[in-house]
Formats: structure tokens, sequence, C-alpha cells
């Protein structure tokens, strides 16, 4: 399976999904959307590739999907967090913060 | 999808919930064109949302289509991912596998049929017979299993003989006794009177079997002994079938043998004891002052072992146990209890007969089980190696050999799935004739039943089958075999004729061997059919009567002389009698005799015989001869001379070179009257149809007054036999409302019954012989037409090079038949070990029969040449150039 580590950080994809959701639910497009705008254009998520990530944290527990309409009255299939997928937000958010200050750390030592 | 899996968190496990996961999955798994349209759905509606972006970044309409539909990437290649991420591909795998497996079958319904039905019938007959084994060798009995003995010499004891060696015992907890018996109950004044087979017991019967009912009380102490209340306890099944389970039950009372006797407690549900014919337990009465407590013995001991008693300990109890009774009593040679002294388990004694037919049957179904097997192994090997082709492509395609190999056993599977199916409705259709058809005491076959464990054994089977017969292929496909450009080489050809030969050679020696055990069990009931009865019962009927005392239609004399002069008044009835026991059915009533003038023959030398009474026409009804002096008349009754008949071997042993004529004998206690013998009855079968012929001493009816425990009345008849034994019945209880019938049949049904336990078996054996057979014949079929038909050119080549067709035919006609030849001879060897196994089935027959071995395996053999002509000739008639243009 290809790498999307061009468009996000590798492994941190979840995670971002998972704070996109954390707040509302959101379909598919949307989250792409939220990701590229809240980082200012600076990640792109490759837009099919999301679609395996939503489907296997489904399976992990971490969100649920349903099917509602949308504002331009269209169905669509929306994610939403669940209580484990906000523990697993939690972790994965500490442990990225871990890693980003180290990184930091040896950036500005060095 | 890896990069975001592929940084979990260390305790990323602990954060999945195995139930959703596993929900998903099955999901997944079942409603998967489902979770596919929605992924349809989701992409359309994400390509729709990105195509609308760029329009209002103003992109044209198709090219913004476009572009969105490029930007999303390849759809195809999203979905597969998404799928992936399901984790149920191995799922799909084995779904898409499952359907190729089916498709495979349709395509050859013959060989699918053939290996569905044998292996579903060795699943099948197998499962019923599990079981039949479960319920009665593997379940416990229904009260204390373990340390529960039987005393030898069962249903011999007197009641002095049972209270002098009761108390004391180091090695059991309790010594209780029992016996039983059948008398005519109801449950009110207005009830017809039906029979009921009751077991008479001590009061420690309960205590000794460590059960107590599940209503009411056991026994008392002290009930045993004169002037206690009458009580009863009754079983469950009767509570609930004869009294509409009543809730008032304990405390109400059953009419039983005409005196009102009070139920005290009723059994659980499914208990039963000795046998679940009897249906109630009262307490005997042990009363010294009875003449019949130092009689004839008539009870049977149980004991209870302490806890850890030891076999050691045991016999030295036995020790003791015969050192009181031979200080106390004395015996005759023949009933002797102080010798031969020995305990049998419970389990033993009730069952042990079952035993050895249904290891005998179960080792049998087996060995058609794995016939069956090596049948399916050799024609899936032979597919698969027809297949080489079709596989090496898909190995080629890049299917890897573990996926190959794994396709193979899943059709295996499958197959073997079918066959469980299949053999779970034999099973089903099958376990009631079967259990029926077993030689099981009385009740037992309502006390096994077709659980849930037979058809995890059934399940179990198929599991073992389906991997079992992929074994050969499957090591083919790993060995790498079936790459593309070894195909045609011999090796495979060869690798697959071993395995072959090996699977029939396997095959022909367990079908010699079922048809050998078949042959010799025909051999030997031809001989026990060869018996002479002494008796002739065909048109005879047979009929219990039970009466019960104290009515109104006069004494049991003169009832007893009513119902025969009804009865002879019958249309169609020739002649009709009464005796205590049937032949070939009833044993008991036996006991020493004291014979006048023979001081050689008092005390421990008294000869023994059976007690039989008769009517007067009771022998010529069963067509027995009087073959010197009188039968019995009218004129023989209490008034009269006391006489008596006796049969031939009893006169030839006791007066070898004289007339038994005009002889006197006395039966029971010692101051018994003296029976003038008037005449001797020709030799008849009467306890069993195959051990010894034991002497015999027919009474008068008229002249009899032992304990009352029933007539038997018989009837030869000229008309049809149904209808003759219904107008008896119509007519005996008409005569009575107090009496009660029970086990009309024919004496033919009788003798039959008597034969059972060997009929059965034969036809079993037979039956599982002849399947063995045709599996075996299908087997060398099946290998001989693959083998000629791989080596179709070669024979076209030879024949095109001036080969006979008839060399050819003897050519493949002799290759099939060396793995015949060979199983055929190591089937002569195992049925030569297992003699010993059949030995005790037989009745003069030798385990070790020549003619049988022979005929055996000579049927295999000829089954075999038989299953190999037909391809064989056929490759005979092969057109060369056909031959040569199909290569």
């Amino acid at each position: 399976m290809s790498s999307t580590s061009s468009d996000v950080v590798r492994g941190t994809l979840d995670m971002l999904i998972l704070r996109v959701v954390a707040k509302d639910p959101e379909h598919g497009w949307g989250i792409c959307e939220r990701i590229q705008q809240l980082s200012r254009d600076a990640l792109h998520v490759q837009q099919g590739s999301l679609y395996a990530s939503l489907h296997r944290m489904t399976r992990e527990g971490w969100i649920r999907s349903y099917w509602a309409v949308t504002a331009n009255n269209r169905q669509a299939r929306y994610y939403e967090i669940t209580r484990a997928g906000r523990q697993q937000l939690r972790i994965e958010s500490e442990e990225w913060t871990r890693l980003a200050n180290g990184v930091a750390l040896v950036m500005s030592n060095a | 999808m890896e990069s975001p899996s592929s940084c979990p968190t260390p305790d990323h496990e602990a954060h999945v919930s195995r139930l959703t996961d596993w929900t998903f999955r099955l999901r997944a798994l079942f409603g998967r064109r489902s979770l596919e349209q929605q992924i349809d759905r989701e992409f359309a509606f994400h390509v729709q949302m990105q195509a609308e972006k760029l329009e209002r970044e103003g992109w044209s309409l198709d090219a913004a289509a476009a572009e969105a539909v490029h930007r999303f990437g390849s759809q195809t290649r999203e979905r597969q991912r998404a799928r992936d991420s399901w984790g149920v591909s191995t799922g799909y795998d084995l779904i898409s596998d499952g359907r190729h497996a089916l498709r495979q079958m349709r395509r050859r319904p013959g060989f699918t049929a053939l290996a569905v039905a044998t292996l579903g019938l060795g699943i099948g007959a197998t499962t019923a017979l599990f079981a039949v084994v479960y319920g009665l060798l593997v379940r416990p009995l229904p009260f204390r299993d373990e340390r529960l003995s039987m005393f030898w010499f069962d249903y011999s004891w007197r009641g002095s003989e049972y209270d002098h060696v009761r108390e004391g015992s180091l090695a059991f907890d309790q010594i209780a006794a029992f016996s039983t018996w059948a008398e005519a109950f109801r449950t009110g004044q207005a009830e017809q009177s039906r029979m009921l087979s009751y077991i008479p017991a001590t009061a420690n019967l309960f205590d000794a079997l460590d059960v107590k009912p599940a209503l009411g009380r056991g026994f008392l102490p002290g009930e045993d002994r004169p002037g206690a209340e009458r009580v009863v306890v009754i079983s469950h099944g009767l509570w609930q079938q004869d009294m509409g389970g009543a809730a008032d039950v304990l405390g109400r009372q059953l009419i039983i043998g005409g005196q009102p006797v009070t139920i005290v407690g009723v059994m659980p549900p499914g208990f039963y004891f000795p046998t679940p014919e009897f249906r109630a337990w009262r307490p005997l009465t042990l009363d010294p002052a009875d003449p019949g407590y130092a009689g004839n013995g008539w009870l049977a001991l149980i004991g209870a072992g302490k806890p850890g008693v030891t076999p050691a300990q045991i016999d030295l109890e036995l020790k003791r146990v015969t050192r009181l009774l031979g200080e106390r009593f004395t015996y005759s040679t023949v009933w002797d209890k102080t010798r031969n002294a020995h305990v049998s388990p419970m389990r033993e004694y009730l069952l042990g007969s079952v035993r050895n037919p249904l290891l005998l049957l179960m080792g049998a179904v087996a060995m058609l089980l794995m016939i069956a097997c090596a049948n399916a192994a050799a024609l899936i090997l032979a597919r698969t190696t027809d297949r080489t082709g079709e596989l090496a492509i898909r190995l080629s395609l890049g299917a890897s050999h573990g996926r190959v190999a794994r396709q193979i056993v899943t059709e295996s599977l499958a197959l073997a799935a079918i066959s469980a199916a299949v053999g779970a409705i034999v099973a089903t259709v099958g376990f009631r004739t079967l259990v029926s058809s077993l030689p099981l005491k009385q009740g037992f076959g309502a006390a096994v039943s077709l659980g849930w464990q037979a058809f995890l054994i059934a399940f179990f089977l198929a599991l073992v089958v389906g991997v079992g017969v992929s074994i050969a292929p499957v090591r083919q496909v790993l060995r790498g075999r079936l790459d593309g450009r070894e195909r045609t080489e011999e090796g495979l050809r060869r690798g697959t004729r071993q395995v072959h030969a090996g699977l029939i050679a396997g095959q022909v020696t367990l079908a010699v061997t079922l048809v050998c055990g078949a042959t010799l069990l025909i051999r030997s009931v031809e001989r026990i059919r060869a018996i002479d009865t002494g008796f002739d019962g065909r048109g005879v009927v047979t009929i219990d009567l039970v009466r019960e005392p104290g009515t109104t239609s006069g004494s049991d004399q003169e009832f007893v002389r009513a119902v025969l002069e009804g009865v002879q008044a019958l249309p169609g009835i020739q002649s009709v009698g009464v005796t205590n026991r049937l032949p070939v059915r009833d044993g008991g009533w036996q006991g020493s005799v004291t014979i006048e003038g023979r001081p050689d023959l008092a005390g421990a030398q008294r000869p023994n015989a059976l007690h039989r009474t008769a009517t007067p026409d009771y022998l010529k009804t069963l067509s027995m001869d009087v073959k010197s002096g009188r039968g019995f008349t009218d004129a023989d009754r209490t008034d009269g001379e006391l006489v008596v008949l006796v049969s031939e071997s009893f006169a030839r042993r006791i007066w070898p070179n004289e007339s038994a004529l005009g002889k006197r004998v006395a039966i029971g206690g010692t101051n018994a009257p003296w029976r003038t013998i008037v005449g001797i009855v020709e030799e008849s079968r009467m306890t069993n149809m195959m051990g010894d012929i034991p002497s015999v001493l027919y009474l008068p009816v008229a002249q009899f007054s032992g304990p009352r425990a029933g007539g038997v009345l018989v009837a030869r008849t000229s008309t049809d036999q149904a209808a003759a034994l219904a107008s008896i019945r119509d007519l005996v209880t008409g005569m009575d409302r107090r009496l009660a019938i029970s086990r009309s049949t024919t004496m033919e049904a009788v003798v039959n019954n008597a034969l059972a336990e060997p009929l059965r078996l034969r036809f079993f054996l037979g039956l599982l012989a002849g399947l063995a057979l045709l599996l075996g014949a299908v087997g060398v079929y099946g290998v001989v037409s693959y083998a000629v038909a791989r080596r179709r050119a070669e024979f076209g080549i030879r024949m095109a090079l001036g080969a006979a067709p008839t060399t050819i035919l003897t050519h493949v006609v002799s290759g099939g038949m060396l793995p015949v030849v060979l199983g055929a001879s190591a089937g002569i060897f195992v049925s030569l070990g297992l003699s010993r196994v059949v030995r005790g089935f037989l009745f003069e027959t030798s385990p070790t029969d020549a003619l049988s071995l022979v005929t055996a395996a000579l049927t295999v053999l000829l089954a075999g040449v038989f299953a190999a002509v037909v391809p064989a000739w056929r490759a005979g008639k092969v057109s060369p150039v056909d031959s040569l243009r199909s290569v």
C-alpha cells in the first residue's frame, strides 16, 4: 500500500480524523476539507485513501457512521467519534506532542 | 492502509472492543453487498462535492467532473483497500472457495453423488451408533453407579439367607435385596386393571442406590418386616401417565393385586432400577414365620461398597459371607452358593450383554467409514491430478501453493459438510430402527436418544474426514508437483498410482474383514435356525393373564377352567392351554427335586429342574409329544392322586436303566408331598435357544398352588392369528374386569425374539459387509478407470503398433488387481487376527472357519475383477486414432 506521507505526516491521519470528528460529526469529504482548512492548506489528505482509514477506524470502534441529509439536501455518510475514539485521540495527541517536542528540541539545540 | 496503523500506541489493543470488531467483521462477511453499495454511494458523494467545489473555483462542468474523478484516485483500488480494512478477506476467500467447490461438484454430479452417499452413510451410521453407545455405555446410570455390585446367583436368594448375611459387612455399607414382580393394578375402583411390573425390595434399597424420591419419601426402616403398612414408591412416568400428574399423589392409594397400597414417594424423572420397565418399588416382607422365607430363592442381592473399598477387601467379604452361609445352610451341588462367590459391577450386570454387540457394530461401522474415506480420497486425488492444468494456471497467475492447497481442503470440507448433512439425516431416520433392532433389555430403548452430542460427533467426523481425504492431493501441491513444467512428468503419475494402490489395498482389506465377519454370522445363524426347539410355534398365539385376587368370579382354578372353555369355544381355536412360564421367553421357577428312595440323590446331591405348570391341552397346543405314559387330564385335580410329568433328559439322568414311570418325586420344602411320574415329555428348549437343554418337571395347574405370578395362555388357531388374539382378549377381559392382560403376541414372534441378537447382528453386519463390498468395487472401478483414462494415448500407440485388445485388457486388469489381491490377503490375516473378537457371537461356528474366509476373499476378489474389467474392456475398444488425437 502506498504511503501518503507527502500529504499527511506519516502515522497522523487517524489522529487528525479523530480530532476533526471529535468536534462535530462529519462526512468524508468534509473531513478532507476540514483538515486542509485547519492546516491552512499545509496538509492534503489523499482523498481516496481517507476511506480505508475511516472503515478501519469504524472496525476498531473509534468512530461510527450513519447516513444523514446534508445542508444541500444530499445523502451523505457521517462519522462521529465514540468514547473509545476520544480515549484513542487523547493517547495519540500525547504521543504526538511528545514526538513533536522531541523533534523541536533536536532541531533547536543541535 | 499501512500508514495510520503503523504507529499504534503500546496499549492500542486495549482500546479495541473485541465485540465491535467481531460484529463488524460478521456484518462485513454476511452483509457484503450492502456495505459495498454504501461505499459506492460514499465515493460518488465525495466526487460530486469535489466537482462542485472545482466548478465554484471556475472549472467548466465537464472538466470539473473529470478532475474530481482523477483527484480521487482509483476507485477500484480504494474500494479494495476499504474492503481489506474490514479484516475479512480470508472469509471472502473461503466463501469464494466454497462457491468454487460447489460449482465443481455440480460439474461432476456422478462423482459428487458417489462421494456424498458413501461418506454420508458412513457418518450417519457412526453417529447413530455413537448415540446408542453413549446412551447405554457412557452416560451415568440414574443411581449410584460406582461401587454398586450385584451378588452372584441373581434372583435365587432366600429371605433367610439374606437376613443371615446382611449385617456386619466390612466392605459394604448396605446390602439390599430385591426381586421382580408383576401384578394387576388400578388407580381406582372403576378402573380396568392393568399389568404393573414392580420391584419388591428391602427397606434399604434407596440407601444402597443412593437416590432420593423427587416427592415424598423412600422406605422407612422396618417397612420390610411383618405388620408394616403397605406403601409404594412410584416412577415419574407412572405418576404422569397413569395418574395425570395429580398434585395430591402422595397419600393416594393404588390397588395392587387387589390390595390398597399407599403412595409415599415419586421418583425423579429418568430414574429407573434395575431396568426402565419397572415402574414402582415396594418393600417386600421378610417374615420368618412365612414358609416362603426359607423356601425357594427369588431375591437378587446388591451391595453398595464402602468408599475406597478394594477388590481384595471385597474378596475377603465374600469369603466371610460364604462361610456364614456354609455354617447355616445345606446346598445341593448345582445350587451351592458357597462356591464361585463373586460380585459384578452393576453396569456390567445390566448392560454387559449389550456392550459387546454394540462395540462389534461400532468397529464394523468404523471400518465402513474408513472404506468410504479411502474411496473419497482416491476420487479427490484422481480429480486433483486431472485438474493439474487448471491448478498450474492458477499457480502461474500468482496464487500461492498454500492458497491452492487451501482450495483443495475447502473442496474436501464442502464435500464432507454435505455428507455430514446427509449423515445427520441418515442418523435421524436410522436411529429408532437401530435402537429397536438392538438386543436391548426391555425399556432401555426409550432411555437412549439422539442428542446434540451425536450431531457434534457427526460434525467432528466430517471435519476429520474432510481434512483426511485432502491429505494426499495437498501433499502433491505442496511439493510443487503441480508446477506447469512438471505436468507431464512420470513422477506425478507414479505418485498418484502408488497412493491409489495403497488406498485400494486398504479398502479391500477392510472389505474382506467385514464380509468375512458377516459370512461367519450367516453360517452361525443357519446353525441356530436348525435348532430343534421341541415345540411347534406356528399358528400359536399367546397372552399373559394376571388376575387380581379376591374378585367375584370364583377361585383361580375355576377361573382358569372357565377361560379354557370360553377360548376353546371361539371360532378357529383348535386347542388351548395355560402354563406359568412360556418356553424360550420366561426364565425362573426352578428348584431342587427330592427323589423317593434315592439317598444318593439327597441333600447336596439333589437334582435341579425347572417347574412348569400345564393344563391338560397345554402340551398338545405346542405340539409337544408325551413320549411314554400319559399327559394330564381333567381328572388330575387336588382331590386325585398328585401327578407330575418329567422331561426325557431328567428321566434319563435319574433312571438311566429303568423307566421313570411310576416313580415319585417331591418339590419344595421338607414336608412336600410325593408326586407320581405319569408321563415322559419330549425334550424342548425352555429358557433360551442356545444354552443347555434343562431338565423340566410339569405339574398340573389344578394341583399347584405356588405363589401367584400370573399365567400364560397359549392357543393354536387355524384362522388369522391377530383376529384370534383380539377375540381372546375381548373374551377374557369381558369375563373379569379385574384381569390384567399383557404381551399378547404370536409364538413365532416369541421364538424370533429369542433369536433376536444373532439375527440382528447378522442383519447389520450383512448390511455393512454388502456396503463395504459395493464401496470396494466402486473404489477399484474408479481407480482403474482413472488409470485407463490417463494411459489412453499409451494404449493407442501400443495398439497401433499391433498389440491385441486382449493384451491391453489383461495388462490393465492385472495392474488394477495387484492391490486388490494384496488387500484380500491382508484381509484374511486381519480376519484371523480378529477371530477372538467374533468368537463370542458365533454358535457352533469356528471363527477361523476356512469356508467363510475363502468365501469372503473370493467375493471381494470377484467384485474387484468385475470392477477392473469394465474400464479395461473399454480401454481395449479405444480406437488408436481417437486416443492419439486426444493427447
